[in-house]
């Protein structure tokens, strides 16, 4: 699992962030090690959506916020992802 | 590293640095820098510049534009066709019992130890008896027999541009040569031309020209000697590899053409698009009133 988008949402599910904390959050969690260009397409890409947004005024470090869009977007890709991970596992218990 | 990753960041374009630029600018500061960063950031850059917008509306065009053009460029130029044979000359040295005519195909076979005629000898005799395979009067007897260029002639182009053009097209190589009990010299002669079976037919007229030059040239041998005189040397000439016919066109076929003129337009339409700046207008104006 090494979509940036749902790294990123994750991250953000826990709490208010700026670019270099999700960095640090991503890669603690995750084990992903995600690049400054691929973390940036990520977050323009969440924002143009609607699913984060800045928090506060313009700083170098900005602060960033998962939406209730981006919420429940992060919910349905979550589910999405358990269904298969279940799957999987039940199909791995009767091989 | 961190100050080059700075420098790469400026590629990104101008509405998106206004926005992200100096958090990015930040997280380079912050972060131990590693080689991968520089792919990552030249590939976050190229992204935010070319959108799948950009590739349907600019880039597939140009490419499919230098498809065609290469196409046109393809069709224009007639498929060339090689077909070719290597002749090989032989000398050796007569050992005095065979100097009698009479017995010249035992003398055929070198003697050991003995050499044919000198390299300077040999390379003078070829010259005379490839040479006439590129003779003037030879040329044009052949193009008007096999109606070589046959629309050029039909458009009045000058005679002597065509037996240019056919000298043009002519190859003739020598390709190895040896001396072991005699001397040796291989000639591959070439033609190419827009029909194999046309090419096949002139490369076996060049060749008989090669082998009448010779004939000729050691008959006259012979008779500057005199019939019943000593010779020193007998040469032989022969077709070591038959005249090829080959229906593989030369050089770079004319689907692969289309395909590199397909990619030739299609980097055309990135650059294209890269000169252009940011994804579009419009987006560029949505990001600045964000910021």
């Amino acid at each position: 699992m090494s979509d940036p988008t749902i790294l990123v949402l994750s991250s953000l599910a826990g709490g208010e962030k700026h670019g270099y904390a999700m960095m640090e959050d991503i890669e603690r969690f995750g084990g992903v090690r995600l690049g400054p260009g691929t973390l940036y397409g990520a977050i323009t890409r969440l924002e143009k959506q609607g699913w984060i947004a800045p928090v506060g005024p313009r700083d170098r470090r900005q602060l960033y916020k998962l939406t209730a869009a981006g919420r429940a977007h992060l919910q349905e890709q979550l589910e999405n992802l358990g269904r298969i991970v279940r799957t999987g596992q039940r199909r791995l218990e009767n091989v | 590293m961190k100050r080059i990753l700075k420098t790469l960041g400026r590629l990104y374009p101008r509405a998106w640095r206004e926005r992200y630029g100096e958090e990015f600018d930040a997280i380079l500061e912050d972060r131990k820098p590693c080689l991968l960063d520089i792919a990552d950031v030249l590939l976050g850059a190229f992204r935010m510049r070319v959108s799948v917008r950009h590739l349907v509306q600019i880039v597939l065009p140009c490419g499919l534009a230098g498809a065609a053009i290469a196409w046109g460029i393809a069709a224009r130029t007639p498929a060339r066709y090689s077909s070719d044979t290597v002749v090989k000359f032989t000398s050796y040295r007569l050992t005095p019992v065979c100097s009698n005519p009479d017995e010249l195909p035992a003398t055929l076979r070198p003697s050991k130890g003995a050499c044919g005629e000198s390299r300077a000898v040999m390379d003078k005799g070829m010259q005379a008896w490839i040479q006439p395979a590129l003779d003037r009067d030879f040329l044009i007897s052949v193009i008007k027999s096999k109606r070589l260029y046959w629309e050029q002639q039909q458009s009045h182009v000058p005679i002597e541009q065509l037996v240019d053009t056919m000298r043009a097209h002519i190859n003739l190589r020598p390709i190895g040569s040896a001396e072991n009990g005699a001397s040796t010299q291989a000639y591959r002669i070439e033609f190419q031309y827009s029909e194999p079976r046309l090419a096949q037919d002139v490369v076996a007229l060049l060749a008989s020209r090669s082998m009448d030059a010779f004939i000729k040239s050691s008959l006259a041998q012979i008779k500057a000697q005199g019939v019943s005189g000593p010779r020193q040397y007998a040469r032989t000439i022969a077709i070591v590899r038959t005249p090829s016919f080959s229906t593989t066109p030369l050089g770079v076929s004319r689907v692969h053409q289309v395909e590199l003129g397909f990619l030739a337009g299609s980097l055309a339409g990135l650059l294209l698009t890269l000169s252009l700046g940011s994804k579009s207008a419009g987006e560029s104006r949505k990001l600045r009133s964000e910021s």
